[in-house]
């Protein structure tokens, strides 16, 4: 197969796949102690696959295209952890040659519609509801459950990058918080813990997760007898004793953490919220929302304590937002 | 009155919000319909808190207080 052959594969995956259509495509696979049980995570664009059928099925679809002569054995749940010898070598074969694949976006901006015919069946392009999903996984449906993780953990994995300061990037890995987000909402989703509203998403849940999977990590690594902030690298350049001001990091924080109180708030709660941040005046907010002077004040009183509470927990957060002075 | 589902701001938030909403769309409301139990420890916050919003609307609207 040549070169130009194999990332013309790559590139006719189906765009409607999130984590295959990234022009970027890379792949890593590595070996990792999984609840006692030795397995093989296939990474693809950041998203992380398990023995589940869609892994299987995206592994034996890579296999048959990277590597013919795997053809005639194929990967399932059942002997994925029984493989060796023969099979697993040329599987593993088939990865590093994937590896070594890269799609351009110019490339991928050429590649013809009509080639992208696509290494997934065309069943897996709809994509169900998130509360379908949860629905589908209470009921045992493992497909289920891999969907969710597929939708989310690239989300989550980029919260826990952004939300993790540098002290702590050298003992929290992002995977791990990610790894520790779904076990949580698995384990409380099989015991009928959340619902979701038709036409809402898991995401606001996810993210409420997250930030407290993060917040509780960063506390443990800050406790004194293990404070991150005594440890040093050996090979630490100077760039990495001084402070980073990285307002885009902060923003983004910011953000995350306005969006995560916002979802608590009642819906006039958070549109008084809104109006404000977006510089509208008590009197104007208290007419557009049908609510009293004392209400709008007392409201926004109370989300900037919430929110300075937030912030002070948040890494890259050093000061309170810029809200807009107003009469209250 | 029940305690329902306590909001991130707390039960007084909700009873004011109940009683905010109850006004803006129209109702005749009356504070004491949203009072907790006179021995509740919210009962004079949420008091104070009522009055206040009564007084501020009254005053606005030109209505006697009396």
């Amino acid at each position: 197969m040549t070169s130009e052959s194999r990332q013309m594969t790559i590139v006719s995956l189906p765009q409607s796949r999130p984590m295959l259509r990234r022009a970027e495509a890379t792949c890593q696979i590595r070996q990792k102690t999984f609840q006692k049980n030795r397995c093989f995570n296939l990474r693809v664009c950041g998203q992380r696959f398990r023995r589940t059928p869609l892994f299987c099925d995206v592994a034996n679809r890579m296999a048959s295209t990277f590597c013919p002569t795997a053809g005639g054995k194929s990967l399932n749940s059942q002997n994925f952890s029984s493989l060796r010898g023969g099979f697993w070598e040329d599987f593993r074969f088939s990865i590093a040659e994937l590896c070594c694949c890269h799609v351009s976006a110019s490339l991928l901006q050429r590649c013809d519609s009509s080639d992208r015919n696509g290494l997934l069946p065309n069943s897996l392009i709809p994509e169900p509801s998130d509360r379908s999903l949860l629905r589908r996984f209470r009921a045992g449906e493992q497909e289920a459950a891999t969907r969710l993780y597929l939708r989310y953990a690239q989300r989550l994995h980029g919260l826990a990058i952004a939300q993790t300061g540098s002290d702590l990037q050298t003992r929290m890995d992002p995977d791990d918080i990610v790894q520790s987000v779904f076990r949580t909402f698995f384990r409380r989703a099989q015991e009928g813990h959340y619902q979701v509203p038709d036409g809402e998403e898991l995401w606001k849940l996810f993210l409420v997760i997250g930030l407290n999977k993060i917040r509780d990590a960063a506390a443990y690594h800050r406790a004194s007898k293990r404070d991150v902030s005594r440890t040093t690298s050996l090979d630490a350049d100077q760039s990495s004793i001084q402070p980073v001001a990285n307002d885009e990091v902060a923003e983004n924080s910011l953000r995350m953490v306005i969006e995560e109180l916002l979802t608590s708030l009642s819906e006039s709660q958070k549109d008084i919220v809104i109006l404000r941040l977006e510089g509208a005046q008590v009197e104007e907010i208290a007419a557009q929302t049908k609510r009293s002077h004392r209400t709008v004040e007392r409201t926004l009183q109370k989300f900037r304590e919430l929110l300075r509470l937030q912030i002070d927990d948040v890494p890259h957060l050093s000061k309170a937002p810029d809200v807009p002075k107003g009469s209250e | 009155m029940s305690r329902g589902h306590e909001s991130i701001f707390g039960e007084l938030e909700d009873i004011i919000e109940t009683f905010e909403e109850a006004r803006a769309t129209g109702q005749t409301v009356h504070i004491s319909d949203f009072l907790p139990d006179r021995h509740d420890p919210l009962f004079l916050d949420v008091l104070q808190e009522l009055v206040r919003i009564e007084l501020e609307y009254r005053f606005r609207s030109g209505t006697s207080v009396a």
